[in-house]
């Protein structure tokens, strides 16, 4: 390639060398002619300098103009000066007239060159800015960051006339976009590409990087300038790097509002439908559960109690399921919101136990928690919920006359809760997953009616939740212990 | 129970109506339905029911709309049932004048019970600041400031004196910590929570409560306390 452009250049030099000769030539001849008629001298100069005028017109740069000047100097002086065809002068007034041709000549190349180079200068800044009109106004139609890419490459390839290449990072699966156009087809390929495609893409190009600090979106691969043109050029690239950025960023903010948008749509239909799922689940089960209890101690045959008793019972059982596959939903959605406030463990044990007094038939169950108050950054009503469902395990586990101790205590900054039971404890091969979902123990108490295996999945992610975590193992006598602990001191929203 | 009182039930579900006004039926109670809540509000009037048993989740109006009507000119006891995840709803009500809360599914044992202690609270004339009362063992002399423990003096600094009394002269109510802060203090931010926490649990201690099963006052967690009756 830069082979080819220097032959071209030197091929260019001789090319204007030759008109410069070739007008110089055309013009002794002339001025012979003239001469030989018999017109003064002083035309023949006049002459002289209309033929720089001509080379310099028709070749680029001082270097001809100069060269010509000082070749017709030559010219003047051997053909029209005494003594004829040598280049020695004598007389006082053809120093003068070569003195004054010589400056006429310089001056009228100098400045005709000047002209020159200045109008070709314009027509480029000119043609640069009809180039940064065309992109914008292309790019502004676009509908997206690929269409952005596409349209200025189009674009740029017509106005160089030659392959332009952009490499797009789509964010959505990380794989990369190419669009390679081509002179005069106006082809544009639209395709996935990998590595190696895109080293081969990049090689023995001008790579200008499309993007700012915080993204990339992509990069413009254009043809190799030559040194000349690069000095023009650059300024124009990256004015034009600058606007197809400026219109990714626009059509990405878009594409990212519009999923903002799609997700809020959907989050809220998620939330409506399950709060219509609930609330049709749960209206039912209420009916169910008050008719089966009023029929329970109403009924005067035993046998039709303990029929009302199943269906009171299954009510039950099956709301607690609802409640905690809700609950699960909203954890596994990752919409477990929590609000935290300090809370005072002991209202929160007192919950607990009123509601396994409720529930524990001839167990016992004991407390013991510290004498000060003891205030805990947590959601109340989800370790509430964390407890109920511990302790109804403890009871799953333990039978009529079993013991559950609740204990709290407070040790490096971590409030430390235990459930603890005398039941039939925990089998060394339910330990790996006790805190899975829709795990049962092996020994629950059959008698009563087992959960689904959620409720201790609720339990660790509520604690972690909270930054705390859960452990369970078994007591040195029988049963089992379930301790977890909660963070004492973390940022708590309370305003101040 | 006391006879010939009148229960007004507004609740959408028939299933949920049925068992309610058959299990208070059963008690020989006066038992009027609504559907809707338009039709509440009309049978309230036309009827002017003892209690009102109201599900906040009515096809036509918003349960805390019919609250603040019925409040504008009477105060009948006003029981409200609610989901469970509805909190935010629960407390609104309780704030707008909703006696007590029940949450879906709830035993008739409970209802009955709530009933009981509404009723109770209706037939004793209304505690006047003057006077003083009895709870048990606990007597308050609103008039002096003095709190009696079996006979014996407690002092109280005046916040906790407030909040006692507050919750002493509405037994058997859920006091949101909402409302106790603004009777008390005048105002509610969401960090004085913890403050009354605090002052509860000093209460409590003063009382000789044990705090893993107290007797006289009960959390209501999220929510707020309630003074027990019995």
């Amino acid at each position: 390639m830069n082979r080819h452009m220097i032959t071209q250049k030197s091929k260019s030099h001789l090319f204007q060398i030759l008109i410069l000769l070739a007008i110089l030539a055309a013009v002794s001849l002339l001025a012979v002619g003239i001469r030989n008629i018999g017109f003064p001298v002083g035309n023949i100069v006049v002459v002289y300098v209309l033929s720089i005028l001509l080379v310099t017109r028709f070749t680029h740069g001082y270097f001809y103009g100069i060269l010509a000047s000082v070749i017709a100097i030559i010219c003047y002086n051997f053909l029209f000066t005494e003594p004829y065809y040598t280049l020695n002068v004598y007389r006082k007034e053809d120093i003068i007239s070569i003195a004054v041709m010589l400056t006429a000549s310089i001056l009228t190349s100098t400045l005709t060159s000047k002209l020159i180079s200045t109008s070709k200068l314009s027509a480029d800044r000119e043609a640069q800015t009809n180039m940064l009109f065309q992109i914008t106004s292309a790019i502004a139609k676009a509908s997206s960051v690929a269409d952005v890419a596409a349209l200025s490459v189009q674009c740029l390839s017509n106005l160089i006339n030659d392959d332009v290449a952009c490499i797009v990072n789509s964010d959505s699966n990380k794989k990369i976009m190419m669009y390679s156009s081509q002179p005069g087809v106006s082809h544009i390929q639209s395709t996935e590409i990998d590595n190696d495609r895109i080293a081969q893409l990049t090689s023995k190009k001008k790579i200008v990087p499309i993007g700012d600090q915080s993204k990339q979106y992509g990069l413009l691969c254009l043809p190799l300038q030559s040194p000349s043109e690069k000095q023009n050029q650059d300024g124009l690239i990256s004015a034009i790097a600058t606007q197809i950025l400026i219109a990714m960023e626009r059509e990405n903010f878009s594409e990212e509002k519009k999923l903002a948008n799609m997700e809020t749509e959907q989050e809220k239909f998620r939330s409506n439908l399950l709060r219509a799922i609930s609330h049709d689940l749960r209206t039912p089960l209420t009916g169910i559960s008050g008719t089966a209890e009023l029929l329970l101690y109403n009924l005067e045959n035993e046998e039709d109690r303990k029929l009302a008793e199943g269906i009171f019972e299954e009510a039950n059982w099956l709301t607690q399921m609802v409640e905690n596959i809700l609950s699960l939903t909203k954890i596994a959605e990752g919409r477990l919101t929590l609000h935290k406030q300090m809370e005072a463990v002991e209202e929160i044990i007192a919950e607990a136990v009123k509601h396994a007094q409720k529930v524990a038939g001839g167990r016992n169950i004991s407390t013991e928690i510290p004498d000060e108050v003891l205030l805990v950054p947590m959601d109340g009503k989800l370790i509430l919920q964390v407890l109920i469902n511990l302790i109804d395990n403890a009871i799953k586990h333990t039978d009529q006359n079993g013991t559950i101790h609740i204990q709290v205590n407070q040790m490096s900054g971590r409030v430390w809760f235990y459930v603890s039971d005398n039941g039939s404890g925990i089998n060394q091969n339910d330990f790996p997953h006790l805190f899975e979902p829709f795990f049962i123990a092996r020994n629950a108490n059959r008698t009563s009616k087992s959960g689904a295996g959620l409720g201790l999945s609720i339990v660790k992610a509520i604690i972690q939740a909270h930054g705390g975590h859960i452990f369970a193992e078994n007591n040195d006598t029988s049963g089992a212990v379930f301790k977890f602990y909660l963070p004492l001191k973390e940022h708590v929203d309370d305003g101040i | 129970m006391e006879y010939n009182a009148s229960f007004l039930i507004v609740e959408d579900d028939k299933q949920i109506r049925m068992f309610i006004s058959s299990s208070l039926e059963m008690q020989k109670y006066k038992v009027f339905c609504a559907v809707t809540g338009q039709e509440a509000l009309n049978m309230f009037a036309a009827r002017n029911p003892d209690v009102i048993i109201l599900d906040l989740g009515l096809p036509d109006l918003d349960g805390l709309d019919i609250i603040r009507r019925i409040r504008e000119y009477s105060q009948v006891p006003i029981i409200v049932v609610s989901a469970r995840d509805q909190d935010a709803e629960k407390i609104e009500a309780l704030d707008a004048g909703a006696d007590d809360y029940l949450t879906k599914p709830f035993s008739i044992h409970e209802l009955h019970a709530r009933l009981r202690v509404i009723l109770r609270r209706k037939e004793t004339p209304a505690i006047d600041t003057a006077t003083s009362c009895n709870s048990g063992d606990l007597v308050i002399d609103s008039n002096a400031h003095l709190v009696y423990l079996k006979g014996k003096e407690i002092h109280f600094t005046p916040f906790e004196f407030n909040i006692l009394a507050l919750l002493v002269k509405n037994p058997g109510r859920v006091m949101t910590h909402s409302k106790i802060l603004q009777t008390v203090w005048g105002s509610y931010l969401e960090s004085d929570a913890q403050t009354l926490r605090v002052f509860m649990a000093n209460i409590r201690r003063k009382l000789g409560e044990d705090p893993a099963n107290p007797k006289y006052i009960i959390t209501e967690v999220g929510i707020g306390y309630r003074f027990a009756e019995e």
